[in-house]
C-alpha cells in the first residue's frame, strides 16, 4: 500500500483531525504526538472552536472529564464529574483536557465546615450567547451535591442532602438547597444534564434520583416506584431526550 | 432532479426542462472522458458553479488534478447520489446502504481512499468529502503515533521540547 504524499494530505489533514471522536480524548492526545502539523493544528484555538462546534451538532454540551487520581481512566460524560483532588476531600478539581486547564475549588461542604458522608458533582459549561468554542479557560459552573451529618446528630436520623451551584465568574458557590430524605445520598456516578435545565444525579445505588435545578437552585428528590426493598441491586433509569436547550445560566 | 434548494432548485428544475437532461463531460488528468448527467456533475460544487456561471458545458470540464481511477470512482458515488430521489425513508436508507458498502470498499484499499478524498475536497463533494475523511479519522482512533505515522507516510519531526511535552502531558492523561 502506497503511503500519500504529506504534501496532499495537508490540506484535508484538518479536515480528518476535526472528525476524531469527542468522547475519547486519548485520540486527540495520540494524534498530537503524530508530528508538528499535526500537533499545532489540534493545539490552535481557531481549530479547537471548529472541533467544538463540529461535534456539538451532533453531542450534548461538555466541559470537562473525570479525572480520578487513582485510576488512568479519563472517562467523558454528558455533565462531567469534578474530581476530588488529590490533596483530600475538601477539594475539587475540574480539567478542561482541551486545554490541559486544572482549576481547585474548595468545596462548599468544607467552607461550611460540613462532615460529608458521599458527594458527587458536575461541571457545567455555562452558555449564554457565546459558545465558548474556542476561549480556553472559559466561564464553567460545578453542581455540588453533597449528604452530610449534623453536629449532635445520630447515625440513624436523616441527614440532610444540599446542593450547591458554584460560578467560575463570580468565584462563589450558591447558598445550599436542602431535602430531608431517607434515601437521598447522591452516588458517585456521573450525572445526567438533561434539557430542562437540570442535573440529575442518583441516589445511592441508583434507588432514586435528586434533580438540581439550575434556574431556581433548588434540589428534590424524585423517588422510584416502589419496588421490592430487599433488592438491594439498584434499579436503572433512563433519561430520554426530549428537546436540546442551552444552559439557563450565564 | 437537481440539487439545491428554493429558487435556486426551481430555476435548475427549469433550466432543466427548457435544455433537457444535459450530460456534461469531464475529463481526468490522463484525458478519458466521462459523460454524466448534469444532476450527478452537480454533486460537485466546483463544478456546479462553473455551469452556474454559464460555464463551457460543452466543451467539458478537464480535472488535472484527478486521474482516470479515481474519476470513475467520484462519479460512482455522484451518479448515486445524483441522479437518485431521496425523499421517501426507503431511498434514503437505499442511499445509506449504498454509502456504508462504498466506504468499505474503498476502507480496504487506503491510498485509493486518500485518493477520493483529495478529489472530494478538490471537487467541493460534500457528502463524499464528510463520509471519507469520517472513514479515515475512524482508523485513527485505534492507532499509536508510531502506527499513525506509519498509515500517512508522516515524518517523525518532533523536537525534544515537543517530546518533553508529551510526556508531560501522558503523566496527566
Amino acid at each position: 500500500m502506497a503511503a500519500p504524499a504529506p504534501e496532499l494530505m495537508d490540506d484535508v489533514v484538518e479536515e480528518i483531525l476535526l472528525r476524531l471522536p469527542l468522547d475519547d480524548p486519548s485520540c486527540a492526545a495520540r494524534a498530537s504526538a503524530v508530528c508538528k502539523h499535526w500537533r499545532h493544528l489540534l493545539a490552535d484555538a481557531g481549530f479547537l472552536r471548529r472541533y467544538r462546534a463540529f461535534h456539538r451538532r451532533r453531542a450534548p454540551p461538555r466541559l470537562g472529564f473525570i479525572y480520578d487520581a487513582g485510576s488512568p481512566l479519563a472517562r467523558p460524560w454528558t455533565a462531567a464529574t469534578a474530581a476530588p483532588s488529590d490533596s483530600g476531600d475538601d477539594e475539587l478539581t475540574v480539567w478542561d483536557p482541551m486545554s490541559g486547564d486544572v482549576q481547585r475549588l474548595r468545596s462548599p461542604a468544607d467552607t461550611l465546615a460540613l462532615r460529608t458522608n458521599i458527594e458527587a458533582s458536575a461541571v457545567l459549561r455555562a452558555v449564554s450567547g457565546c459558545d465558548h468554542g474556542g476561549c480556553h479557560g472559559g466561564p464553567f459552573a460545578v453542581a455540588f451535591v453533597a449528604n452530610y451529618v449534623m453536629e449532635g446528630e445520630e447515625e440513624e436520623i436523616t441527614s440532610p442532602t444540599s446542593a450547591w451551584l458554584y460560578s467560575s465568574e463570580t468565584g462563589t458557590w450558591s447558598a445550599p438547597s436542602t431535602v430531608h430524605h431517607h434515601n437521598a445520598e447522591p452516588f458517585p456516578k456521573p450525572s445526567v444534564l438533561a434539557g430542562d435545565g437540570a442535573v440529575y444525579f442518583l441516589t445511592w445505588h441508583g434507588r432514586n434520583i435528586l434533580r438540581y435545578d439550575l434556574r431556581k437552585l433548588d434540589l428534590t428528590v424524585i423517588a422510584s416506584p416502589e419496588i421490592d426493598d430487599d433488592d438491594d441491586d439498584g434499579h436503572i433509569f433512563f433519561f430520554l431526550r426530549q428537546r436540546a436547550e442551552t444552559l439557563p445560566f450565564q | 432532479m437537481a440539487t439545491g434548494s428554493g429558487a435556486a432548485a426551481a430555476a435548475a428544475d427549469a433550466e432543466e426542462k427548457e435544455s433537457g437532461s444535459r450530460m456534461i463531460t469531464l475529463t481526468s488528468n490522463e484525458g478519458k472522458a466521462f459523460v454524466v448527467t448534469e444532476a450527478s456533475a452537480r454533486q460537485s460544487a466546483t463544478i456546479r458553479s462553473m455551469v452556474d456561471d454559464g460555464g463551457c458545458v460543452d466543451k467539458g470540464f478537464p480535472l488535472p488534478n484527478v486521474d482516470s481511477k479515481t474519476l470513475a470512482r467520484v462519479i460512482q458515488y455522484c451518479d448515486e447520489h445524483g441522479n437518485k430521489e431521496a425523499h421517501t425513508v426507503d431511498e434514503r436508507a437505499a442511499l445509506a446502504k449504498f454509502d456504508k458498502d462504498f466506504i468499505a470498499e474503498l476502507d480496504a484499499d487506503k491510498a485509493f481512499l486518500y485518493d477520493v478524498t483529495m478529489a472530494a475536497n478538490y471537487l467541493h463533494i460534500q457528502g463524499l468529502f464528510a463520509l471519507t475523511t469520517q472513514c479515515i479519522a475512524d482508523t485513527i482512533k485505534g492507532k499509536t503515533p508510531e502506527e499513525i505515522r506509519t498509515a500517512f507516510g508522516i515524518e517523525y519531526d518532533l523536537t525534544a521540547q515537543d517530546e518533553e511535552e508529551i510526556k508531560e502531558e501522558d503523566t496527566h492523561a
